[in-house]
Parts: structure tokens; sequence; C-alpha cells
């Protein structure tokens, strides 16, 4: 008696549990991946498909719009039962969100060969994550805060207003390109990296893990009088003999490049 | 009767050619009576007789046997060694004609193998960046992949002189490319080049129609470090646009302020 009620418990939990993560697969090993939604986990995967799930509780669900279709003024209806729009154009599997304000927080698994590029403006825009990935990504927000764990690049990543937190895999893949205008530019990397570093703030700071020898680049910061600029706030060098590009750039807040 | 230069030079000259017996018979007859009647004339017809006598005395000398084997000898023993040394010398210079020739042969040789190598080094270099260029503009519009933008962008370095074809890429590139990223990158890469006309109106021609504030930054610092005053209205501009962020128009004032 106790085991049958022990395994009914289960099952419903289950069966809660597949409620809850609905899922929508889209075939796809490389092209391009455009995502226009503003709360997001990437998380890579081995298989051949790109799988979107949702990560919004039951509580979320409009009992009233049951048996309806989510629309939008851009004409975009909800072709997956997550609250957003996933079409194919040309090359590329292009997702956007419905809600203006309310942006589903969707996670998505990527195939190796996919191109991921996230891209969302409005103020409503939350955290985009993107974790063990080895793709090519490309980030453009305005207040979204950026998120990379254990990623290799290349990575070309930007926003305005939030902060830019990357830690990077032991076998990274240049450039590297890391902009915030407002806030923080948090960067891991590994010690042994070759690389050519350019950081530069206007009005921030910059620290370094004292374990990256930087052999510095004098000659970069010359203005047209060729009077080198010792004041600068750019730092241009080589790190174990310089390789591939690492731009980070925070206008008004602090650089940090620590060392994996 | 005394005897100027002149006729003492024609006296003896007739008084010669007395003696060989040269004149005609008339004038042997005048010159004989000369001779006795005139004592001067006498004293010196014997004198000169005397003396022409012993000259071909002298010029009859024949010498002895002895003598002429000696000279002989000493003619061949000079003949001998004389026509040694013409021997030695010619080998000399036969010798060193040759191991000029072979000198010159081989300088021509190095000059030439050196000159072969240095033109196909030359068109080894020059075949790589006419590569690294056609790879280039062919990253710089691939709209697949900010990334190869961006590593097309960083090449551009590799390039000593970019050519205007390149230069034009890379403006369009830092105007229209959808990578703030990117736009950065050529941006940086342009600014090297700012003393050539073409840049440096590209950049003024920029703050026009710039909306990427990441961009927009970055360019109002570097013209006002330039001293661009022609900026100036374009400043003005970006402080009472709504549609501009606070750190752009804050950039903006900063720029109006120290450039006038």
């Amino acid at each position: 008696m106790k085991n049958t009620r022990f395994f009914t418990a289960a099952l419903f939990t289950l069966a809660m549990f597949t409620l809850s993560a609905q899922e929508y697969k889209v075939p796809k090993s490389s092209g391009r991946l455009e995502l226009h939604i503003g709360s997001v986990t990437v998380e890579g995967t081995t298989g051949n498909d790109i799988i979107f799930t949702s990560k919004d509780g039951h509580d979320d669900k409009d009992d009233r719009a049951t048996g309806l279709v989510a629309i939008n003024g851009s004409g975009l209806q909800d072709n997956t039962g997550l609250g957003i729009n996933v079409t194919t154009k040309g090359d590329a599997v292009v997702v956007g969100q419905l809600q203006k304000t309310k942006s589903p927080d969707i996670k998505v698994m990527v195939p190796k060969g996919v191109v991921i590029s996230y891209d969302y403006e409005s103020q409503y825009g939350g955290e985009a994550k993107f974790k063990n990935l080895e793709n090519e990504l490309e980030i453009s927000a305005q207040y979204n805060s950026i998120e990379l764990d254990n990623v290799t690049g290349p990575v070309t990543a930007k926003t305005i207003y939030s902060s830019i937190d990357a830690n990077f895999a032991t076998n990274v893949k240049g450039p590297i390109s890391l902009i915030s205008i407002y806030s923080t530019v948090d960067v891991t990397l590994p010690v042994t990296l070759k690389a050519d570093l350019n950081m530069k703030t206007s009005y921030g700071e910059m620290y370094v893990s004292p374990e990256f020898k930087i052999e510095m680049d004098k000659t970069m910061d010359k203005d047209h009088d060729d009077m080198v600029n010792m004041s600068s706030n750019r730092v241009t060098g080589k790190i174990n003999g310089g390789g591939m590009k690492v731009d980070l750039r925070s206008d008004y807040s602090k650089i940090y490049l620590r060392k994996k | 009767m005394s005897i100027n230069n002149l006729e003492q030079e024609r006296l003896t000259e007739r008084l010669t050619e007395y003696i060989d017996g040269t004149l005609s018979s008339e004038e042997m007859k005048e010159t004989l009576q000369w001779i006795e009647s005139n004592e001067e004339v006498k004293a010196q017809y014997l004198q000169l007789k005397e003396i022409l006598s012993t000259f071909e005395v002298s010029q009859r000398v024949v010498p002895s046997e002895k003598m002429e084997a000696r000279y002989e000898q000493w003619l061949d023993q000079a003949t001998a060694h004389s026509s040694t040394k013409v021997i030695s010398l010619k080998s000399w210079y036969k010798i060193a004609v040759a191991v000029l020739i072979l000198l010159l042969a081989g300088a021509g040789t190095m000059t030439l193998r050196t000159l072969l190598k240095q033109k196909q080094e030359l068109a080894r270099v020059q075949n790589e960046l006419e590569q690294t260029k056609q790879w280039v503009m062919t990253q710089l519009n691939n709209t697949q992949s900010a990334s190869q933008r961006i590593s097309a962008v960083y090449s551009t370095e590799e390039i000593a002189k970019p050519d205007l074809e390149i230069l034009r890429l890379l403006i369009k590139t830092m105007n229209e490319d959808p990578s703030s990223n990117v736009r950065m990158a050529a941006l940086e890469a342009l600014s090297k080049y700012y003393s050539l006309s073409e840049v440096r109106n590209a950049f003024i021609q920029s703050m026009k129609f710039q909306k990427d504030p990441v961009v927009q930054i970055a360019l109002i610092q570097l013209l006002v470090q330039r001293k661009e005053k022609a900026i100036l209205h374009d400043l003005q501009n970006i402080t009472v646009q709504n549609n501009i962020i606070k750190a752009v128009k804050d950039e903006a004032y900063k720029g109006i302020f120290k450039l006038t």
C-alpha cells in the first residue's frame, strides 16, 4: 500500500514536471539562432536540435486564454506554446517574444555548430545567460545583464546599462570583445592564454590579476604629435607573447581581468 | 771677315757637304776657292774634316768575336730570362683574369640569386597581403558572423598601408555594421589613419548620423582629442536630442567644453 502511494506521488510529480517543462524543437545544427527575448538561458547540447523550454511556473498560465494564441502588434503569434514565436528566415532560426513588458523565461539548448545571436533593446530585458557553449556568440543588449559561463568564444558582447560577467573555458577561441558603458566587465581567462589585450575605461578603473604578465605597448596611444599619453586610461599589451584579440571596455565602471 | 751665326750654320753645312762630296762640281770648285781664300774657313774646314773622319772610324769599329760571342750569350740569357718573365706575367695575368671572371660570374650569380630570392620573397609577401586583403574584404561583408567581421577588422593591422578600398570598407563597417563591437573595432583601426583626409572626413561625417552610443562616445572622444572644432554643431545637436542616452550627451557636453 505504501509502495502504491509512493508510486502514484512519483507519477504525479513527473506529470507536473512534464507540463511545466513544455518544449519546442527545431532541427538545426548549423546556421544562426537569433534570439530577441528579454530573459534567456542558453546552453550547449550535443544533439542536432535547438530545444526551447519555458522555465516559467504554472502560476503564469492564463486559464481564460485557453484555446487562444497570443499575438502582438508586430503580428507575431505564439507558435510554440511557450510565449515565444519561432520562425525560420533563410539560414536563421529567429525567436521573438510576444509580450512587450513581460518576457517569458526561456531556456534554449543549442547544438555546437550554430552561431548564437542575442539582440534585445527593451528596458524590460532581464538576464541573458550563456553556459557551457562552444558556439560563436554575438550579444547586443541595452539593459540586460550578460553572464557567460564556461564558454569558449569567439564572442562579441555589448550592453549599455548592465554588467558583463564572463568566465571562459580553458580552450578559449578568440576574438573576444566585451563592452559595457555603465557597468562592470568582469572577465576570467586562463593565465596561459596568448592574447593581445586592449582594455579601456573613460571614467572607471581597471584591475588585473598579477599572474597576467602584460607586456605593455607604449606606442598605441600616440596622438597626432607623436607624444605618448602615459596617463592613458587604456591598457594595451601582449599576454604570453600575444595572440588572440581580447578587447574589454567599460566607460563608467570597472574592468576586472581574473585568472582562471 | 767675320762670320755671323747664320753664315756659320750655312758654312758648316756647306763644308760638311764638301767633305762628303755631295755637292755639284761647280759648288765643289766654288767651296774650294772659298777655303783657300779665307784662313778662318780653311781652319774650320780642317777641324770639321778631322772630326768627321774620327766619327767615321768609330762607326767602323767592329767588335771582336769574343766580345760578339759574349754579347750574344748575354743577349740569349737576357732574352731567355725576359721571355720567362713574360710567360710568367702572362700566366698570372691569365689566372688573374680567370679568377676575376669567376669571381664576377660568382658574384653575378649570387647577386642574381639574391635578387631572384628577394623578388620571390616580395612576390610572396605581396601575394600574402593580397590574400589577406581579399580575405578581409570578404569577411567584412560576412553577415553570418560578427566574430569573422571583427577578425577581419583586426587583420587590417597586418596590412602596413591599407589601400583606399580597404579604408572605405572600414568606414562603411564603422557606420553600418550591425554589431557595436565590430563598429568600434573599425573605428579604432581607422583612427591610425587619421592623417588621411578621407578618414578624417569620414569621422567628422559619421558624427552626423552615428546612432550607436558605443561608437558615438568613442567618436566624440577621438574628434575632441584631435581638436576638431568642425563637430561643435553636431555636439550641440546631440545635447538637445531626446533619443540619445545620457552617457553620449555627457560626452558631447564635455567635448563642447573642451573645444570652446
